[in-house]
This record gives structure tokens, sequence and C-alpha cells, in this order.
């Protein structure tokens, strides 16, 4: 029998069983390899929310307190782990609920400091601060958590940070100063003169936030939903994802994010870089600044008295205008005026794309 | 041995025009880059950077084909069969010069990445990351490069030898034999790995950035599949000799 015949018959026999296996096991055929890569360490859990709470027990202990307002106007909490979820109603004193996790390796000690921690108010000046005293937290504890469910007089001014957990704040009409870092920020129906938020590591939902002073947000490697707003805000986002939904005029910071507006009610001015930008219904004057960043605007089809000037450098400029776009080099340009051009609008970006839509 | 080094000679001989080549297409690449990097972000200028090594393992796979096929096209194969070397010495010459070649690109590219690249990101790094790590894992990750760039040299080599049994569709059948070679050789490693479990672990030091909390761990690969993998690897290489030397007809 000659050589090739033979070979042929090999391949032949070679590729049937290859066929049957890719039939039969599927990607399994490559995956197995890769499965046999692994050792048990591939499966250890390495994610924690504190490098030292990788405890064998925890215990939970539960608090029940009410403290008098007597006239004090601040409430302040400062939780390094855990969530805080705080209601505004119409009261005179602070109703606490708290869950306090102790984490160690020793069940005993677990359960014997959970029973003893003590959670303190301090009243001072026109504030009530909440203390958890662990000075005394012996060796073996490596992780203490407090969830705090707390409801408080409405109009009490709240600064609350928060660590590694939920922070749910909501109805709180005399202004707020939140923090949390970690998790998940789920605040609506605020009011009052100032208004702080900063939110790191988990996203930030924040809505109905009524008539007021400029209120300030800060947001970082997060998604964060901003809603009905009533007053002007300055926010500073980076490395997430942001979406505002019927807001008033905004001063935006932002880098390494992508930003949505739908229905701003005010005047936008942005500064963005290496992120693309997309503001929906534009009725107001609007300056928006980009660097590697595509900015796409859609004009409110009520617009009728408006100036546009868009550039780009190193980007093209696409647009539904009636109108030639100039190009200089490296660099292309539209002015168009619309009506007695009252609002203004002007666009800039380098090294991406401006797109620019007339509804 | 000389008979080794005169083949190996040849080789890179015959390499010689392409190794200029591809380091020209790579020193362009990088000078272009340098020039825009006023320009352009460095992480941009990084990345784009390393773009070569992308092609090289490709590169490599059309090497392994070529190293036996241009012997049929310019007719040397009937010379280099008349010598007396063995078929391993035969195939290990030309896997030796496409080896001299790969090397010799990535430590270019590696050189021209070192060289064009604002490193003044490596002090800005946290303090987590230590030098020596960093060095520790682009060795490592050099080496496993290396390893991932000659295999496809070594299959595409044997599928071309297994080729040469037939007079037509040579191309057809070295496509076949490739993705066969390439399905056996995985497969079989993976069966045959459990008998390599008592080698010892490859420990890889990683880090885990979660919540804001940094936290080590070494992780450890199994040894076995990729032992059985280089195995085989070898016994292709083996074949393709054996084949060269005792079975095909010129």
């Amino acid at each position: 029998m000659k050589k090739s015949t033979i070979i042929t018959v090999l391949i032949i026999i070679l590729i049937g069983i290859m066929i049957t296996d890719f039939n039969l096991a599927g990607s399994n055929v490559f995956e197995l390899f890769f499965r046999r890569l692994e050792t048990n360490s591939f499966n250890e859990n390495t994610v924690k929310f504190n490098a030292d709470t990788n405890t064998s027990h925890k215990y939970s202990s539960d608090r029940d307190l009410i403290i008098e307002r007597d006239g004090k106007n601040k409430f302040i909490i400062n939780n390094k782990l855990g969530s805080i979820n705080i209601t505004g109603e119409d009261r005179d004193d602070i109703d606490i609920k708290a869950k306090i996790t102790v984490y160690s390796d020793k069940k005993t000690i677990a359960e014997s400091y959970a029973k003893k921690i003590e959670i303190k108010s301090l009243k001072k000046d026109d504030k009530i601060e909440m203390k958890v005293p662990l000075e005394d937290k012996p060796e073996e504890v490596k992780g203490v958590k407090i969830d705090y469910l707390i409801k408080a007089p409405k109009s009490m001014y709240l600064e609350l940070d928060n660590q590694f957990g939920i922070l749910e704040v909501t109805n709180f009409t005399n202004g707020v100063d939140l923090s949390n870092r970690y998790q998940e920020s789920i605040i609506k129906n605020i009011a009052g003169e100032d208004i702080v938020i900063n939110n790191k590591f988990g996203s930030l939902n924040l809505s109905n936030v009524s008539e007021g002073k400029v209120m300030k947000i800060t947001t970082a490697y997060n998604k964060t939903n901003i809603e009905n707003i009533k007053r002007n805000m300055e926010i500073n986002a980076s490395y997430g994802d942001t979406n505002f939904y019927n807001t008033k005029g905004i001063i935006l910071d932002s880098k390494y994010t992508d930003v949505e507006f739908d229905g701003i009610n005010g005047q936008l001015k942005a500064n963005i870089k290496y992120g693309n930008i997309r503001v929906s219904d534009v009725k107001y004057d609007t300056e928006i600044e980009g660097k590697y960043a595509e900015v796409t605007i859609e004009l409110a089809r009520e617009l009728e008295n408006y100036e546009i000037e868009g550039k780009t450098k190193y980007g093209d400029i696409r647009t539904n205008l009636n109108k030639n776009i100039r190009k200089e080099d490296k660099n292309k340009r539209l002015i168009y005026k619309k009506g007695n051009g009252e609002k203004r609008i002007n666009l800039s970006t380098s090294y991406a794309d401006l797109n620019i839509k007339q509804k | 041995m000389k008979s080794f080094i005169s083949l190996y000679k040849k080789e890179i001989r015959s390499m010689l025009f392409f190794i200029a080549v591809s380091i020209l297409i790579v020193l362009a690449w990088e000078v272009f880059l340098f020039y825009k990097s006023s320009v352009w972000p460095n992480e941009l200028i990084l990345g784009l950077s390393f773009l070569p090594t992308s092609f090289f393992p490709l590169i490599m796979l059309w090497q392994g084909y070529q190293s036996y096929r241009h012997e049929w096209k310019d007719d040397t194969i009937y010379m280099l069969l008349t010598l007396p070397s063995p078929g391993w010495k035969i195939s290990l010459a030309k896997l030796a010069a496409g080896f001299s070649y790969y090397l010799s690109v990535v430590l270019f590219t590696a050189l021209m990445i070192f060289l064009i690249n604002d490193k003044s990101f490596i002090s800005q790094l946290p303090s987590y990351i230590s030098r020596s790590y960093i060095y520790k894992t682009s060795f490592l990750l050099g080496i496993a490069y290396i390893i991932f760039g000659m295999t496809p040299y070594i299959l595409s080599q044997f599928s071309c030898l297994v080729s040469r049994f037939y007079s037509r569709f040579k191309g057809l059948i070295s496509i076949v034999v490739f993705i066969l070679t390439n399905y056996l050789i995985y497969r079989t490693a993976s069966i045959i790995s459990p008998i390599f479990n008592w080698l010892p672990d490859i420990p890889v030091k990683g880090f885990n950035v979660s919540m804001g909390e940094v936290t080590f761990q070494t992780m450890y690969i199994n040894s076995a599949p990729i032992i059985s993998l280089l195995l085989l690897i070898i016994f292709v290489f083996y074949l393709g000799s054996f084949l060269l030397e005792k079975h095909l007809e010129v």
C-alpha cells in the first residue's frame, strides 16, 4: 500500500474521531486542558470587604435605641463597615435599630464581644453624634460591622460617612453631607441649603432634590443616575458612567466617564476628558469642551433662536443642519445661527467626533 | 556538532532578508509611535508599542511551514537528505534558526518598547507593586510568550512534512494536518496530564484590589498539563524528523 494512502486513511480516521469528539464534548475538548491547569488555590476567596475579615465565625447582636433630639440640628454617623438606612419623619426623637456583627476566628470571642459592644450618642453643641467605642476590642476580633436602620426628624442636617455597605437616605429637608464608599448609595427626596454627596466604588442613585443652593457631587469608579433635580449642581465624575434625567443647570468636570443628559432645564457647562458625552433635548446655553471625547447633542424642537459653534481637531463633524463645515488642516469648524441667536451653544473637542442633530 | 552548525548557518543565511525586513517594520512602527508620543496619550503609545508582538506567532507559523517548503521549491531537499545527518538534527537546525529569528525580533521589540515609552509611570504605580515584581512577572510572561510562539512553528513544520507525501493539494493537506495536530496534542495532553500530577505546581504571585483593599495571593498553576503538552510537542517534532529521514521520498 502506498504511504500516501496510509496517511490519507489515518487522516480520515482522525477527522472522524475529532468530529465525533466535538459533537459529544463540545467546547470541553479544549476547556478540559485549561481546567487541568487549575489548582485549589484558584477557588480561594480573594474578594474580601476587608483584608482582615476572612474569618471562620461571625456573631450578630441587635440594639434598639431612642435618642431625644433636645433641639439639636445635626446628626452625625461615621460607620467604617456596614450599612445605613435612614428615613426622615415628622418626629422629635431618633429611633435607631442597629445590628452589630463581629467577625473572629474564635466563636466565643465573636459572641461575647458582639454582646458587649455599646452604641453611644454624644450630644455636643448643635449636634448628635453616634459613637461605637472599640478601644477594648480583643486582638482575635477581626472586624465589627454595624448596620443601622434609623428614623430621624426630617428637619435635621445629616452628616453621614459610610463604607462597605449600602447608604439609603430618604426624605430630609435641611441639607445633607453624605459619603459612601465601596457600595451603593440611594438618596431621594432631599431639600435644604447645603447638599454635598460623595460616592466612590459603588453606584449612586439620586432623585427628587428640591430648589436651593448649588449642590456638589463627586463620583468615581461607579455608575451614577441622577434625576428630577430642581437646583443647579456641580459634579465631578471619573472612571464610570453617569446619566442625568430632568435636571437644572449643571457644571460637569469628568474624565474616563461616559455621560448622558436627557432634559436639562438650565445651562450646561461640561469639561470632559476620555469619555463620550450625549446631550438630548438642548434648550439652554450649552458649553462643552472635550478631549478624546465624542460629543453628541440633539437640539430641542422648540429651540428657535440659537447660535452654534462647533469645532474639532483630528475628528469629524456630522450634522443634519444645512450648513457647510469648514476644514482647515486638522481642524473642522461649523458655525450656524438660527433666529436671533439668543442661546449660545459652544462645542469643542479633539481626537474625536462632533455630532449635532436638529430634531 | 559541526554538521549541525553548518545546517544552522545555512538556515540563518536564508532567513537574513526576512529578519532585516521584520526588524525594519518594527523599527518603523516604534519610531512612528515615538513621533506621536507628544500628541497621543502615554497609555495609548504603551499599548500600541506592543502591537507587533501579536503578529510574531503568526509569522512563526508561516516560517515553520516555509522552512521545509522552500527546500522542495528550491530543489535543495535532495542535497539535504543525502547529508550524513539524522532527521532530528536537520529539523533541530531549522528550529534553532526559527528560534533565533523569533528571539531577535522579540528582544528588538522589547528594547524599542523600553526606549520609546515614558517610564515615569513605573514610579507612579502604587507602592504594593514593586519593581522586582514587575521585572519578574515580565520575564515569566516573556518565557510563556516565546513557548507560545514556537509551538505553531513546530506544528506547521510537521504539517508541511506530512503534505509532502502527496503530489497535489499540499496546502490543503497542510491546513487539515495542522488543525488535526492541534486537536490531538491538546486533547491528549488533557487526558495524560494526571500522570504528571506529582510534579510541583507553578507559583504565580498576583494581587487583587477589591473595595479599596489590596490582597496578595500566590496562585498555583498545575504544571502537569503544561509538561504533557510540551512532551507531545517534542513528540510531534521527532515524528516529523522521523518521517523526513525514513519515509519521505523525493
